[in-house]
């Protein structure tokens, strides 16, 4: 069943990471995290930007270590890390996007 | 939407009969229709909703330029609206808001009783009215004319009765109060 695992980890760490990022950007705008400037904009974005390219990273290792092969499980073991990755990339993209603290 | 809902509608049907009427066996790829159809085409339309719900929810935000603000106080079941009358006065009006057209300004949206939600569909965005808190909506209407608007969250029985009118006019130009159906109170 390890390659079960290797299938959920992609998802898992989707859901890991949009529950931090989730969760900081509540303390952010809690602490007045926007009304701080730091070099490369705003701290709030920087923050929550920085821990989304930290989890990307992850992703990226994910699906460099995964296991590769033409079988069924490792078919399904690679959508996994994909649909992770995929996800990550387009559910957090409005750090980047949108307002924030209203 | 409604173009593109019954564009996507009119297209999956087409395709079922595509389907239909073809002899087993042939068509294309199963590929084509699971990852093409069932994921690239499903992705491309949510993306665009998902823009298009981001791109709403900026538009209806405040920002700090200045802009007219008007208090909305709603309670069971209807609403009082504070705004710069004809003369600039402020005046207190019941059920009807006064907009000035192609101007942005920033509605204070309060309840004294119950969580109210202040919905105008032809304008955006709800608000929800929530008791000791003000909630501030951005709101620009293109336009001079007579919308409706509504309570959208359930606050009692007489919540479906719970309307409103917006009356957007020409700036400068401040509708006669004597010939409105509104209560003003100065």
């Amino acid at each position: 069943m390890r390659w079960a695992a290797w299938m959920l980890a992609g998802p898992l760490l989707w859901a890991g990471l949009f529950s931090v990022v989730y969760a900081l950007h509540g303390v952010g705008c809690a602490w007045g995290w926007p009304a701080l400037t730091t070099p490369i904009g705003q701290a709030q974005v920087v923050i929550l930007a920085a821990v989304w390219v930290g989890g990307l990273a992850l992703h990226a290792i994910l699906i460099w270590q995964m296991p590769r092969g033409p079988s069924r499980e490792d078919r399904l073991v690679s959508y996994g890390a994909w649909i992770g990755l995929v996800a990550s990339l387009l559910t957090l993209a409005p750090i980047l996007l949108t307002s924030t603290c209203f | 939407m409604l173009l593109g809902a019954a564009a996507i509608t009119a297209f999956v049907l087409i395709l079922l009969a595509i389907a239909w009427r073809r002899s087993e066996g042939s068509g294309p790829d199963e590929r084509v229709w699971t990852l093409g159809l069932g994921v690239g085409f499903v992705m491309t339309v949510l993306v665009a909703l998902v823009g298009y719900g981001f791109w709403v929810g900026e538009r209806i935000l405040p920002r700090t330029d200045g802009a007219l603000r008007i208090t909305a106080e709603a309670q069971q079941w209807g609403w009082v609206f504070t705004q710069p009358g004809p003369d600039g006065a402020v005046i207190e009006t019941q059920d009807v808001l006064y907009v000035p057209a192609r101007t942005p300004l920033d509605l204070e949206i309060t309840s004294t009783d119950v969580i109210h939600s202040f919905w105008v569909p032809r304008l955006g965005g709800k608000m929800d009215a929530v008791p000791g808190r003000a909630n501030v909506l951005r709101l620009f209407a293109e336009a001079p004319g007579e919308l409706e608007g509504l309570c959208a969250e359930f606050c009692g029985l007489g919540h479906s009765f719970m309307r409103f009118r917006v009356i957007v006019y020409e700036p400068g130009a401040f509708p006669d109060l004597s010939t409105s159906d509104g209560d003003e109170n100065e």
